[in-house]
């Protein structure tokens, strides 16, 4: 016991008692066992984190899309691999990246589902209780054609107001103080813009 | 409601900009209107569409992930955890044991305040004892760490001595000292005599304290 030193750390004494328990009793059955079981829970433990590796990334982009908020989204992704780990769920089908998402969605239309309306509103949260196609960043197709089309078909002065609010989240304030015109000219901008996009946004 | 169209785009803007001027029966009011709810949805396109995402660290998510959920050990590491502990109590005790020192100077030393301690050779009502206070007979007396003052004060009394200082600081010198009764006046102011910054006349009738 005495020559085990001070100056030992405690991962050293761990691994050295580990070696020593693996090679005295090596040969029994007992520890075959265990041995199995540690290599079983490494081909569990690496399958799990090809899974996080492949679709984190993808996954939290759609909750951030959904529901807006950097912290619940991180929830809500950790809670699906939190379950996964536990064995709660089972992703490991055919398409586990589709499966994965529609997880994800269910659970932040759950989330909006329960706030009111006016805050819903606040945050530019969608209404809907069912979205009707998995969007899982912003470029899409759709998304593409939008922009262009504020490109081409907005008045220069209208696609500068849009830019300005949903580009830079500019307050109408600080938009009518940058562009040097009144507060009510910048919601007619908006509109006009709005109004054109909706009629071709078919 | 017949409202223009841009009435009702211009009111909606208005209610995502100050939604404190709405209540909630207002704003589902104002969506409930088809076109209104399509411009909404609309609005919202255009949000995502310009809305930047941020880069996401994976590995480090991860590892986040792994150091809140992964508790997990396998039975080798729980056994080894288990011997480590049973070492390092085995340690830990033979350390206490050789470190034990069962002297009582150590134990009085800690303690600022002296004691004093008396022997007692046998509990016995004796016609020798001259002191009517004690009720048993005393081998002697040893003084921890005491001043003194209180020296003097215990043997002069003994002795039927009075006591004299001559300087203040004198009194407050703490000493360990064993006082053996046994031993006469002078025998003791001797031996208290052999103390540093210790000096003591005995006369007939008084103890003198320089």
């Amino acid at each position: 016991m005495i020559c085990l030193g001070a100056n030992l750390q405690y991962c050293n004494i761990l691994d050295f008692i580990q070696t020593f328990l693996f090679s005295w009793l090596g040969k029994s059955k007992l520890i075959r066992y265990i041995d199995n079981d540690s290599k079983i829970s490494m081909h569990k433990k690496e399958q799990f984190e090809e899974l996080f590796k492949n679709n984190y990334k993808q996954m939290l982009r759609l909750s951030m899309l959904i529901i807006k908020d950097e912290e619940e989204s991180k929830d809500i992704v950790s809670d699906i691999f939190t379950e996964i780990w536990d064995g709660t769920i089972n992703p490991y089908v055919d398409k586990p990246r589709n499966y994965l998402l529609m997880c994800v969605r269910n659970r932040c239309l759950d989330l909006l589902h329960h706030k009111r309306i006016k805050e819903r509103v606040c945050r530019l949260l969608t209404l809907e209780s069912s979205l009707p196609s998995i969007a899982i960043n912003n470029d899409t197709p759709d998304m593409q054609r939008l922009r262009e089309m504020v490109d081409t078909l907005l008045t220069p002065r209208d696609r500068q107001v849009l830019i300005m609010k949903y580009e830079r989240k500019m307050k109408y304030r600080e938009i009518s103080d940058e562009l040097k015109i009144s507060q009510v000219a910048v919601y007619k901008h908006l509109s006009q813009a709005l109004k054109t996009l909706k009629a071709n946004f078919k | 409601m017949n409202m223009e169209t841009n009435e009702k785009i211009e009111r909606l803007l208005d209610m995502i900009e100050h939604p404190e001027h709405y209540t909630e029966e207002e704003m589902q009011k104002i969506l409930a209107d088809k076109e209104t709810r399509e411009y909404y949805d609309l609005i919202i396109k255009a949000d995502d569409a310009y809305t930047k995402s941020h880069d996401v660290d994976v590995d480090k998510a991860l590892q986040e992930f792994e150091t809140k959920h992964l508790h997990h050990l396998s039975w080798s590491k729980i056994a080894a955890v288990f011997i480590g502990i049973l070492l390092v109590s085995g340690v830990t005790y033979a350390a206490i044991v050789l470190n034990r020192n069962p002297s009582e100077k150590q134990v009085s030393q800690k303690a600022q305040i002296g004691r004093v301690i008396t022997d007692k050779a046998a509990k016995s009502i004796d016609t020798e004892t001259t002191d009517t206070d004690t009720t048993t007979t005393q081998k002697g007396q040893s003084f921890d760490n005491v001043e003194l003052q209180t020296i003097l004060d215990d043997i002069s009394s003994y002795y039927k001595l009075k006591v004299v200082y001559n300087s203040d600081k004198s009194r407050h010198l703490r000493l360990h000292f064993y006082w053996d009764k046994s031993k006469d006046a002078e025998t003791i102011v001797e031996s208290l005599n052999h103390f540093d910054n210790v000096n003591i006349t005995l006369t007939d009738s008084k103890i003198d304290v320089k």
